[in-house]
């Protein structure tokens, strides 16, 4: 396809081809090299969700971002180029499918780029994995908003030979669940960071002080946020852990225990908190809801608990990011994504 | 009115309310990313419903997921028809997929926090 481009075309560049393989686009630029630019993905995803089999991304006078998908191809042919140069080649090429197209306007590609900036900046606010070194043997983070960005986060902080691990499930999805993520993340570390109280205490005031959020600011009363907390003290070997509705799996060396939280053991008073002794070898497990709650490739069954296990099962046996990516793009397949998803193991 | 139907779309739930018969179902996926509008006007609906002169209220959730918004949006919906026990004999029927805990917890949870007794019955698919 390309050389046929090249053939009809020889004054456009061509930037390379988007395959789908297990639900990941790759951007083959030759036959060696596979790059993903978050740019170039979302033109292919938007692509793909349409139901045109071409977008034309005006960047500027004369200068356009061409993305076509003959539906009796696999592979996403990626052009730039003036716009009124491309037409004929696409109609060309597209000889065989009806001509369906969707143009995206110079101020649209403003405010994606803007988002597109945003999600960026956000992103960069996520904690570096570098922290987790010295107090793991192995470890992964798989973080795979809705979005570019979304309402799940991670977060690390380092006090001696301690470390705490938070992840928080923010209500809603994209940029703005993001920004009420980042405010809730600084909310949870005031009450966390450096605090000599009981973790689960300091849950509850974490939860007294988003009530007075909402209260002061007359806020959404959507805003709400499920955490999962984990402290590791490496000199005592104790692992303490509480949450609000994100549980923590663990594999102590002989078998794969759960402990289960509830947002509404907080209104009830009963939140959890265990102190574990720990030791090298043993396995732990954080994800948000949107990892069990994403369904199969039939669209009919989510992964559910059960689906769940089977995967962690296959982590204790050892960490594999690899893997686990496997094994949720198997069972997703093409369905689409409804969730955050994060999912955070550590071996000790 | 007398009834309140919505078919289901891609991503937001089916709805058939019957005022005069007095039943009410809600289900299917729930993932819309502003949900108030959605349930703002079934939770109308519901507080019209209450001077109504049906005597029995006999609602029917069939979800098989919906994301956290609009899970408070449900509860809110659940605490409207927690008010219906003032003036009518009210029935909840709480359906979830055999193998979905979590849709069993939350219709626990709301059960819980509202005091309301709930049916729960399991199912071996919700399609």
């Amino acid at each position: 396809m390309k050389n046929r481009v090249k053939e009809l075309y020889g004054n456009l560049e061509v930037y390379g081809t988007y395959t789908k393989e297990q639900n990941q686009l790759y951007l083959s630029k030759d036959d060696t090299t596979r790059v993903i630019t978050s740019r170039l993905e979302e033109i292919c995803r938007e692509l793909l969700d349409s139901d045109a089999n071409h977008v034309v991304i005006e960047l500027e006078e004369n200068k356009s971002f061409i993305g076509f998908y003959p539906h009796s191809q696999r592979s996403i042919i990626l052009l730039a180029g003036g716009p009124i140069d491309c037409f004929p080649m696409l109609h060309a090429l597209l000889i065989n499918d009806e001509c369906t197209e969707r143009t995206i306007s110079f101020e649209e590609e403003n405010v994606r780029k803007s988002f597109l900036r945003s999600s960026e900046l956000l992103s960069q606010l996520l904690p570096v994995n570098d922290t987790l070194e010295p107090f793991f043997d192995d470890y992964f983070i798989y973080y795979r908003p809705l979005y570019q960005i979304g309402g799940d986060f991670y977060w690390f902080e380092q006090n001696d030979d301690k470390i705490m691990i938070i992840l928080g499930d923010c209500t809603g999805h994209g940029v703005a669940a993001a920004l009420v993520g980042i405010a809730m993340l600084q909310m949870v570390r005031s009450r966390f960071s450096h605090s000599e109280k009981e973790l689960h205490e300091s849950l509850y005031d974490f939860y007294d002080d988003l009530d007075a959020y909402h209260e002061k600011y007359e806020s959404d009363e959507m805003v709400d946020l499920e955490l999962g907390i984990v402290v590791y003290d490496k000199s005592k070997g104790t692992l303490d852990f509480t949450g609000s509705g994100i549980n923590l799996h663990y594999y102590d060396g002989a078998e794969l225990k759960l402990l289960k939280t509830r947002r509404t053991q907080v209104v009830k008073k009963e939140l959890v908190h265990v102190k574990l002794n720990v030791k090298e070898g043993q396995k732990f497990f954080l994800h948000s809801d949107g990892v069990i709650d994403q369904f199969d490739n039939q669209n009919k069954r989510k992964l559910g608990r059960m689906g769940l296990q089977t995967i962690l099962e296959e982590q204790c046996k050892g960490l594999s990011e690899f893997q686990f990516i496997k094994h949720v793009n198997a069972f997703k397949g093409q369905t689409e994504q409804i969730d955050d998803s994060t999912f955070l193991a550590f071996s000790l | 009115m007398s009834f309140l139907l919505i078919e289901a779309g891609k991503n937001s739930p089916f709805v058939c309310f019957d005022f005069d018969g007095g039943t009410f179902k809600v289900g299917g996926r729930s993932v819309i990313e502003q949900p108030l509008e959605f349930y703002q006007q079934l939770i109308s609906s519901i507080g019209n419903y209450s001077s109504s002169a049906i005597t029995e209220a006999h609602f029917t959730f069939e979800f098989e997921y919906f994301n956290t918004s609009s899970c408070k949006c449900i509860f809110n919906l659940m605490k409207e028809i927690k008010k219906l026990e003032d003036r009518k004999s009210v029935v909840i029927n709480w359906y979830y997929d055999k193998d979905d805990e979590d849709m069993l917890e939350i219709g626990e949870d709301f059960e819980d926090i509202l005091e309301m007794p709930f049916r729960m019955i399991s199912r071996d698919r919700l399609d």
